[in-house]
């Protein structure tokens, strides 16, 4: 599980990593000499050895096993279930991306205007459950909503209900439980966002003749646009891997990629399959990057200072 | 019955009783002013003396616990700042930085739904006023600090509002551009004859700028009237010393005759002057002397002090001395005439000191 800090702020920029991902590469803005880089080289070797080098040997496979060629990608698209396995793991994401920002940004907008002792407590219950291993709160909610779980017993105890209700094992579950996951990664870099905005902005709108609404229309949504798309890039792509949740609590029809993959290399040994699935899953991610950083670049006054 | 005409027109802006508190703080203690259209209003005053609060009340950012606001006669003590249609720049100018010049500008415009056609013009005209033709399509960070004052000044001036609000808004800009800007907006006041009302801490800039100067300290409006009469005949010893430079001189009320005034100084010199307020024989007093008040003409037949000049600093126009005297130092200031004698240090001075200009006060917390 990623761990969540909050991140050093660039000038003016928010939640720089997907802005690192998609920016500043190659377009540094302080000229910096080799030195400085060779102090990079220890992480990029580390990185090689772990990351790029297995992905890259994991991609040659599925081009490679069981033979030479693009059979497992014919296989792929010839089968509708794995992209109808695609398209539920899309919607899925999507849902859980979608309900995360409509519940973080309330959330996000509250901590910048609160005192910072309040602040600071909620910051704390926010980051906490983070801390915990996804599988861990996935079992939590196992032991909440079972058949015999706290919330039947106590359903049956107060004879609300006849017969235990069916709580778990369906889709509704299991996005309940990705958004209860994933909504700090949403909360931290709308509130990033949200903070560098000059607490001027809105009553100066105000003041020259926007009601409300228009003032958050036209000023305050527009300028926390940093933060919505590096939360929900982040909560997107994450909700796309997503495995042990839907596993746990879904329903035989809640397949995910991530699950399909499970499943090729461990039940089926079919390597050179689970590889291809993987590479597609891998380019429908950074397809998502690609279209968010897009996104971003599409706020002219938002970017680095010239 | 006829219906009254009444042909007293109703003030451009008019605050009763303004209070506003924070806690068990009060920001502002009962504030009440009228200011007339086309009017130059200055609030001036130390930090903490509730000009800003003042203003964010009229603008409607703020609710005054008790006390009204009126705006051409119109009650709007309770209405949403978007509906009172006052404009308004802010210290730090709020730009919106997501914008381009020309979609800051526009933006009150949009708000009002007017067409595109009239938007640009007016646009346009507002960049012509503030000299920004031509740099509509840049961002607001894309410019210097003293074009997005600028900018800031033509957004709130643009849908042409019966009232102009400025937040300290030069507080930014470096000694030589503030001079710029603030002829600026003198001729745009002018052209435009909008009221306005200026918040600052600046005195020389309430001075250089205002019709009228409202003093305020601790929430209270102590002293208002044009800026020369602040000057002359500032009503407590705080407002001296917050407008012009002043020499403050102690002693004894000695007698008193109607408004006219003797003080005995420590060293036993007589001067005269005008109270301030009701004093009593044997009060303490405080003399204020304005440095450029002193007559450094000999013979004069004016109560004088002798002193010696410690420092002379050349002004360009003028000459400003710091002289050491039995009662003090004192700081005077005289104009440089041709043929005239230098000033040097160690020289002797004598000091006139005329008792049409000199303003006496009680010192506080002393009877």
């Amino acid at each position: 599980m990623l761990r969540m800090v909050p991140l050093p702020r660039f000038a003016g920029e928010e939640f720089p990593l997907l802005h690192i991902m998609t920016e500043t590469l190659g377009r540094s803005r302080i000229r910096t000499g080799w030195p400085v880089a060779l102090l990079a080289a220890p992480l990029i070797l580390f990185l090689a050895i772990i990351y790029v080098w297995p992905v890259g040997s994991l991609l040659t496979a599925s081009v490679t096993e069981p033979s030479w060629g693009d059979q497992n990608f014919r296989q792929l698209v010839a089968s509708g279930i794995y992209g109808h396995v695609f398209w539920l793991t899309f919607k899925l994401s999507f849902i859980v991306t979608a309900a995360t920002l409509l519940l973080a940004y309330p959330v996000a907008y509250y901590l910048t205007v609160t005192s910072s002792r309040v602040g600071l407590w909620l910051m704390f219950l926010i980051l906490v459950p983070s801390w915990t291993s996804v599988l861990v709160r996935s079992f939590g909610w196992m032991i909440l909503l079972g058949r015999h779980g706290v919330v039947n017993a106590l359903l049956s105890r107060t004879h609300l209900t006849e017969q235990p209700l069916q709580l778990m094992f369906n889709t509704g579950t299991v996005e309940v439980a990705m958004i209860a996951i994933l909504l700090p990664f949403m909360i931290l870099p709308l509130y990033s966002a949200m903070r560098a905005i000059d607490p001027t902005l809105v009553p100066a709108s105000r003041g020259l003749g926007a009601n409300p609404l228009q003032a958050f229309w036209r000023i305050y949504l527009p300028l926390s646009r940093p933060g919505i798309v590096t939360g929900t890039s982040i909560v997107f792509v994450l909700s796309l891997g997503f495995f042990i949740t839907p596993a746990l609590l879904g329903g035989t029809r809640d397949i995910t990629v991530a699950m399909l993959i499970l499943q090729q290399f461990d039940a089926l040994l079919n390597w050179g399959f689970g590889a291809a699935l993987s590479a597609v899953l891998l380019a429908v991610a950074l397809l998502a990057l690609v279209l968010f950083g897009w996104l971003l670049r599409q706020n002219p006054g938002m970017q680095g200072r010239t | 019955m006829e219906p009254q005409l009444t042909l007293v027109a109703d003030p451009a802006l008019e605050l009763r009783a303004l209070t506003r508190r924070y806690g068990d703080a009060i920001a502002v203690a009962g504030v009440s002013f009228e200011i007339q259209a086309g009017e130059f209003v200055t609030l001036l005053g130390p930090s903490g003396s509730g000009k800003t609060t003042t203003l964010r009340m009229i603008a409607g950012f703020e609710q005054p616990d008790t006390g009204s606001i009126l705006l051409s006669g119109r009650d709007i003590t309770r209405l949403a700042p978007d509906r009172r249609n006052i404009g308004m720049v802010f210290q730090s100018y709020a730009l919106f930085p997501h914008m381009t010049l020309f979609e800051n500008i526009a933006f009150p415009l949009k708000m009002r739904g007017r067409s595109r056609s009239q938007i640009r013009a007016a646009v346009d005209r507002m960049l012509a006023l503030v000299r920004l033709t031509g740099l509509e399509d840049r961002y607001p960070r894309q410019i210097s600090g003293g074009q997005q004052q600028r900018v800031a000044l033509a957004r709130a001036l643009v849908f042409e509002p019966p009232l102009l609000l400025m937040d300290e808004p030069l507080g930014a800009l470096d000694r030589q551009l503030r001079r710029q800007v603030q002829t600026e907006l003198k001729r745009i006041h002018q052209s435009l004859g909008v009221t306005i009302v200026f918040v600052t801490h600046d005195q020389e800039e309430a001075m250089f700028l205002s019709n009228r100067i409202a003093v305020m300290q601790s929430g209270r409006i102590v002293q208002q009237g044009p800026p020369q009469a602040l000057y002359a005949t500032p009503s407590s010893r705080f407002v001296a010393e917050f407008i012009g430079e002043s020499n403050f001189l102690s002693g004894r009320v000695e007698a008193i005759e109607g408004a006219h005034v003797t003080v005995r100084l420590a060293d036993q010199t007589i001067i005269g002057g005008h109270a301030a307020e009701a004093l009593k024989a044997g009060q303490s007093v405080d003399c204020l002397i304005r440095p450029d008040t002193i007559d450094l003409a000999s013979g004069a037949s004016k109560p004088r002090l002798i002193g010696q000049i410690d420092l002379a600093n050349f002004l360009g126009d003028s000459m400003e001395l710091e002289v050491a005297t039995p009662v003090g130092p004192m700081r005077v200031r005289t104009p440089i005439r041709a043929g005239q004698q230098g000033f040097a240090p160690g020289q002797s001075l004598e000091l006139g000191l005329d008792p049409a200009v000199i303003r006496v006060f009680p010192v506080a917390g002393v009877v």
